[in-house]
């Protein structure tokens, strides 16, 4: 008896372990579907004139390097045009971080960088090493480095070019630091809306350095062990080896559980000495649904559901708020109002929907128009809380980029809760986009407004903003500047503001733009949204601000109007 | 004699260390678990707002004390019941980073720090 028990056992032992196989094996079993010509044609045509657009932005960068470069030539370094030139060359690149001059011991000897601590002259050293002869090698061309962590802490890859002195003498070398979400993000916008298709690029050793999910950029294709399944190997594989092509392969699609066929092209951009980049178009762009599932909460209802939240936190010890708040079953989640929770460095303590990235250092998250979502949430926590803006993903939209608006409160010094809510109503999140040319001309504008700053003084940069025939005026754009006590020195949207003292002026938010632009302005420059009364209406608008320091005490900035 | 003597003082010195700890953790859990008054304050343009959520002594508080650093600290009245107290106006010319401290002062007259924050101006 027991003996015929044992067979029956393990018989059925057998059946549960062959059966578990099957499925494991219909799980793995997803076999990719032939892809039509017409398909890879119609992705062809949307990918090749934008590597030929990029191709020409990077040869056009490199020129303005390698022509700055003979500018310096044989100038000593405590000459004021020094400091010009490189001003100069950051206003013309505007996806450039910041231009710096390096010895030939790859110490800093001049930069465009005044937050000190990183760029600190005489003690900054360069990321890379280059020999005189790999410099010889690049010819008019510049180094164009891996990417990688650069000498300012941000991350992007470098132009280096060589400079010699007055009698002909290598000399040390010109580098400017690049930004490459600036440089690719804009791009993966219009590929999305005009042709629902997104972007990533990777260098051909497989570094990803662009991924519109920057949890992505930077890993490593071939070696990372998120991308081991045996289909996207081949696949990696083979756009590494090979210049340009078409393959599909087998990932996880947005929700990062189930598998999904991607199909993709891929071309090479060279952009310079010594480096490939292969820009891969996918179509993996679900299409935005329409139908409303739940009911968007009010601001109040947002801000009441946080302060909940913060007195739970204030009466209970950090690890049982946390973990109440990483509850999926629990009380912090309400329809599409759950609580998240950060360290003021950026860690993630707490995602309900994504325990994964519990631990993960979000600090350099960008949305798709450069706003450093963490920082200026930490920003915004740092005066005591409220509403802060950025894009992300809406899971309820197949995770479409929308406008949210968060309302975040500090717990104490070193972590801060938040929720959010997904606005329909801003143009953002009805397909509408600020093209990658516009933000470039914000940057440009910024920049140039630090430059004449430089050369003519402040005094004459005020002038120009207010006079709406200047050079500096560019369409649609409004710059404006305001000293480090919200004194609006000029403001190209609203003259009559200038001179007086707008750290007062609140929106319907009770946000301050101001107090906001300067701390922004403080931390070295960026992007960030507000909503302000657009005159003559004057109704509340939302506007995308990009602001940089001209002085310790002077800020130039300038807005366009999103809608 | 003299082992019987170390092991007692060192019995003492454990149970007392214990004594001492369990308190402390008691302290720290009804300081968690039921503030004095639970309060937060934040700025809306030139306005600080100190909104007053919950605790044991809610009822009793009388006036709010608000003090940032660098300037002299303003007293105003919570009238019963009130769940926010704004401070107009106070702002106008703060700007950096700055320690803001908001005390309680309590009907019995006995004052209390209720937070300490440090706040980013700009």
């Amino acid at each position: 008896m027991i003996r015929y028990l044992k067979i029956v056992i393990t018989g059925l032992l057998l059946v549960l372990i062959c059966t578990s196989g099957c499925i494991i094996f219909a799980e793995n079993s997803t076999e990719l579907k032939p892809v039509s010509a017409e398909q890879i044609n119609r992705m062809d045509a949307a990918l090749y004139p934008l590597t030929y657009l990029i191709t020409k932005d990077m040869e056009h960068a490199c020129s303005l390097v390698g022509k700055t470069a003979r500018e310096l030539d044989g100038v000593p370094t405590d000459d004021p045009a020094v400091e010009l030139a490189l001003m100069k060359l950051r206003r013309d690149i505007p996806f450039s971080f910041e231009a710096g001059l390096f010895d030939k011991n790859d110490t800093l000897i001049a930069s465009t960088e005044d937050r000190g601590k990183t760029m600190e002259i005489g003690v900054g050293k360069a990321t890379h090493h280059y020999t005189e002869e790999e410099l010889k090698a690049a010819g008019p061309a510049c180094i164009v480095s891996g990417y990688s962590t650069l000498f300012h802490g941000d991350k992007g890859f470098t132009f280096t070019t060589a400079v010699y002195d007055a009698q002909g003498n290598y000399n040390g070398t010109l580098r400017v630091g690049i930004d490459t979400w600036s440089l690719f993000s804009g791009i993966n916008q219009f590929l999305r809306n005009e042709y629902g298709y997104t972007l990533w690029v990777t260098q051909n050793d497989g570094v990803v350095i662009y991924d519109q999910d920057t949890t992505e950029i930077g890993r490593n294709l071939i070696t990372d062990e998120l991308y081991q399944t045996s289909s996207l190997q081949d696949t990696v594989q083979t756009i590494c080896e090979d210049q340009s092509g078409n393959a599909s392969y087998l990932f996880y699609d947005v929700t990062w559980v189930d598998l999904s066929q991607i199909n993709v092209v891929w071309d090479t951009v060279y952009p310079g000495y010594g480096m490939e980049w292969r820009i891969v178009l996918t179509d993996n762009v679900p299409a935005k649904t329409e139908t409303e599932t739940t009911t968007t909460p009010t601001t109040e209802e947002l801000k009441s559901f946080v302060e909940k939240a913060y007195v739970y936190a204030q009466t209970h010890t950090k690890e049982e708020a946390l973990h109440a708040f990483n509850d999926k079953n629990g009380e912090f989640i309400n329809g599409e109002l759950y609580i998240f929770a950060y360290s003021m460095e950026g860690d993630v303590l707490s995602i309900p929907y994504q325990p994964g990235l519990i631990g993960v250092n979000r600090w350099i998250r960008e949305d798709p128009n450069g706003i450093k979502i963490q920082q200026r949430m930490i920003a915004r926590a740092q005066q005591g809380g409220g509403y802060v803006n950025y894009m992300t993903a809406n899971p309820e939209h197949q995770y479409a980029q929308e406008f949210k608006l968060s309302y975040v409160m500090p717990v104490d010094d070193t972590w801060f809760i938040g929720a959010g809510i997904y606005v329909q109503e801003n143009p953002l999140s009805q397909n509408h986009y600020v093209t990658w040319t516009k933000r470039q001309d914000l940057t440009y504008q910024v920049r140039n407004m630090q430059y004449l700053a430089k050369t003519e003084g402040i005094p004459a940069v005020v002038a120009m903003i207010n006079d709406p025939s200047s050079d500096l005026q560019i369409e649609g754009l409004y710059p404006f500047s305001v000293t480090e006590n919200g004194i609006h020195l000029a403001d190209a949207l609203n003259p009559e503001l200038a001179g007086t003292n707008q750290l007062g002026m609140t929106n319907s938010l009770g946000m301050s733009i101001v107090r906001e632009v300067i701390s922004l302005a403080q931390a070295g420059g960026g992007w960030m949204y507000g909503l302000l009364e657009i005159p003559p209406a004057n109704e509340e608008q939302y506007v995308l601000i990009y602001v940089e320091p001209i002085d310790a005490a002077t800020y130039a900035g300038s807005l366009i109007i999103l809608g | 004699m003299a082992i019987s003597l170390v092991i007692t003082v060192i019995l003492i010195l454990v149970a007392s260390l214990g004594g001492l700890l369990f308190g402390a953790s008691i302290i720290f859990d009804q300081s968690l678990n039921d503030p004095d008054v639970l309060v937060h304050p934040a700025i809306s343009g030139n306005d600080m707002i100190i909104t007053i959520y919950e605790g044991g002594r809610v009822t009793e508080l009388a006036q709010i004390s608000l003090e940032i650093e660098g300037y002299a600290p303003v007293v105003q009245n919570v009238p019963g019941g009130a769940t926010e107290i704004v401070y107009v106006g106070i702002a106008s010319q703060v700007t950096g980073t700055r320690a803001v401290g908001v005390r309680g002062i309590f009907t019995d007259g006995s004052m209390k720090i209720l937070k300490i924050i440090d706040f980013k101006f700009t």
